[in-house]
């Protein structure tokens, strides 16, 4: 399909896929691990400090 | 801001001081290279201005991070803030005593690693002159690198990082500019000038980012 | 500050909306979906049409690799301008969005500046019969990266959040007034030593065929790095979050124990 070139082609190709999915990954992964780093957080009792302002101050 | 001078030079010579290390890391280096390339006198002749340049770079980048990391263990940085008027003339005379007690002694020292290159007379004066009207830059840029990583433990290697993209145009027309006066088609006058302005422009710009910066990390 | 946001209407009263982070993650949660939907169209629809292109007369099937090499690079340089402009917006508005932007657009640029110059190494190698060239273009790049990893290590090496945001825009600052003058540096560098013997091939006007894919993919490019730079700065707020509630668990476990000790 890519006569010649295909040993320059399919490797350009193959690592842009790659790296971009492993970007992607990696920032599943930390999102994933926040959410459950808040969920431990929020259980034992902690809460935010803007919490409790959220609605008075959504004007701003 | 005299006396800050001569504070700041004292300090740098006195046991303790970086100094003598900037020296003899640039020893170090310029005697590795004839290893490394083969003891071949004309190769060595050619690249020995090149050499040189990067060596003086390298041990002009070894103490930055001293520059105002010792003033800030101390506290005297928090006194010099709160008392001086202008943080960027500060760091503008800290720069010039740094470049004094560092980076001169090392390229009053390079007519010997000249020497050592197997270099002609007017290949080492367009050196020293580079040299000269070049460092002072890198010292005006490492003061925005060390003020960005004042507060890390360990900046050094990180500040090397982070500034050496900036110095590399420094580098580009002190480079150009040795072999200039060396190789006939080659002009010197424009690089040189060019080097001149770098230097002038990163004295005004560094120290005012930098003193920015300080101001910045202590309140 | 306060001035600003209720005298202006429409979109900077949105604007500095979105500098409520809970109000940020709101919106976050339905763009990223929808860009990664635009994204993923694009692609097909830029990909489908790349590869149904016909082989170019003078590079053959190697343009194939210009429909992935141009985006990443445009996406390289656009990921920068985005830092800079937070930067500025870090500086002189201090919006608190800014930092965030800033922290989590340093590792998508440096991941798409490699993929630049990597598939440019791939795409000069059978074009030009070498894999790199120091030439003004190419140099820049490569700086670009490390400027890029030097960020990156700064702020991984600042754990407190304000001190390592006036540090890196200053640095991001610093850095793009310095792209132009290393690309002019280089410039100069080349046209004093022998000019590379590669020879570049010269630009004719692009064909449509070419020109279609290549603006798709691009296009597809900067929504992907928008869904990515959206996720990553989602990621950021809620580490910051997490760090700031961490601290106010440990304040009121002391406060708590000193009463006790009383």
């Amino acid at each position: 399909m890519f006569g010649d070139h295909a040993a320059f082609i399919i490797p350009a190709y193959a690592v842009s896929i790659l790296v971009i999915l492993l970007l992607i990954i990696w920032l599943r992964i930390q999102y994933s691990n926040r959410q459950k780093e808040l969920l431990i957080l929020e259980q034992s009792g902690v809460k935010r400090r803007a919490a409790k302002t959220q609605g008075e101050n959504s004007g701003k | 801001m005299m006396s800050l001078l001569l504070r700041d030079m004292r300090l740098a010579f006195r046991v303790g001081g970086g100094a003598l290390t900037g020296i003899l890391f640039f020893l170090v280096v310029v005697t590795i290279v004839p290893f490394a390339v083969g003891p071949d006198l004309n190769l060595l002749s050619k690249i020995g201005p090149a050499i040189l340049w990067i060596a003086a770079l390298l041990a002009s980048l070894l103490g930055l991070d001293r520059l105002f990391q010792q003033d800030r263990e101390d506290g005297t940085l928090d006194v010099i803030i709160i008392q001086s008027h202008s943080l960027t003339a500060i760091v503008f005379i800290k720069c010039l005593s740094h470049w004094l007690a560092n980076g001169l002694p090392l390229i009053l020292a390079t007519p010997i690693f000249g020497l050592f290159m197997n270099m002609e007379p007017l290949a080492i004066a367009a050196v020293l002159a580079t040299l000269i009207v070049g460092t002072p830059a890198i010292t005006f840029i490492g003061a925005v690198g060390a003020a960005a990583t004042v507060s890390l433990p360990r900046g050094g290697l990180l500040l090397a990082v982070l500034i050496l993209p900036l110095v590399i145009p420094v580098l580009i027309f002190g480079v150009s500019a040795t072999y200039g006066a060396i190789q006939d088609p080659a002009p010197f006058t424009s690089p040189f000038l060019i080097l001149c302005a770098l230097t002038l422009f990163f004295s005004v710009l560094g120290p005012i980012t930098a003193g920015w910066m300080l101001a910045q990390s202590t309140d | 500050m306060t001035d600003v946001t209720t005298k202006s209407v429409g979109f900077w009263a949105w604007f500095w909306d979105l500098a409520n982070p809970t109000r940020f993650l709101a919106v976050a949660s339905w763009l990223i979906p929808v860009l990664a939907i635009i994204t993923v169209t694009l692609l097909g629809i830029g990909l489908y049409l790349g590869f149904s292109a016909p082989q170019d007369y003078q590079q053959g099937a190697t343009v194939q690799i210009m429909f992935i090499h141009v985006p990443s690079s445009w996406i390289a340089m656009m990921c920068y301008s985005v830092m800079s402009v937070s930067a500025l917006g870090s500086l002189v508005w201090r919006h608190p969005l800014a930092d965030v932007s800033i922290r989590a657009a340093a590792p998508i640029g440096a991941a798409f500046t490699f993929l630049a110059l990597l598939t440019g190494s791939l795409w000069g190698k059978p074009m030009w019969g070498t894999w790199w060239v120091w030439d003004a273009r190419l140099t820049s790049v490569l700086i670009l990266f490390i400027i890029y990893m030097g960020l990156i290590a700064l702020s991984r090496a600042i754990e407190e959040p304000i001190t390592a945001a006036r540090s890196l825009a200053i640095i991001t600052l610093i850095g793009f007034i310095n792209i132009p003058i290393i690309k002019f540096s280089v410039n100069w560098w080349n046209t004093l030593h022998q000019p590379a013997s590669v020879s570049r091939l010269a630009k004719p006007a692009m064909d449509v065929v070419f020109l279609y894919p290549l603006l798709t993919m691009a296009l597809a490019y900067t929504t992907l790095f928008f869904t990515l730079h959206l996720m990553a700065m989602r990621n950021e707020i809620l580490r910051r979050r997490i760090r700031s509630m961490r601290m106010s668990a440990a304040r009121r476990i002391d406060t708590q124990s000193a009463s006790q000790g009383n």
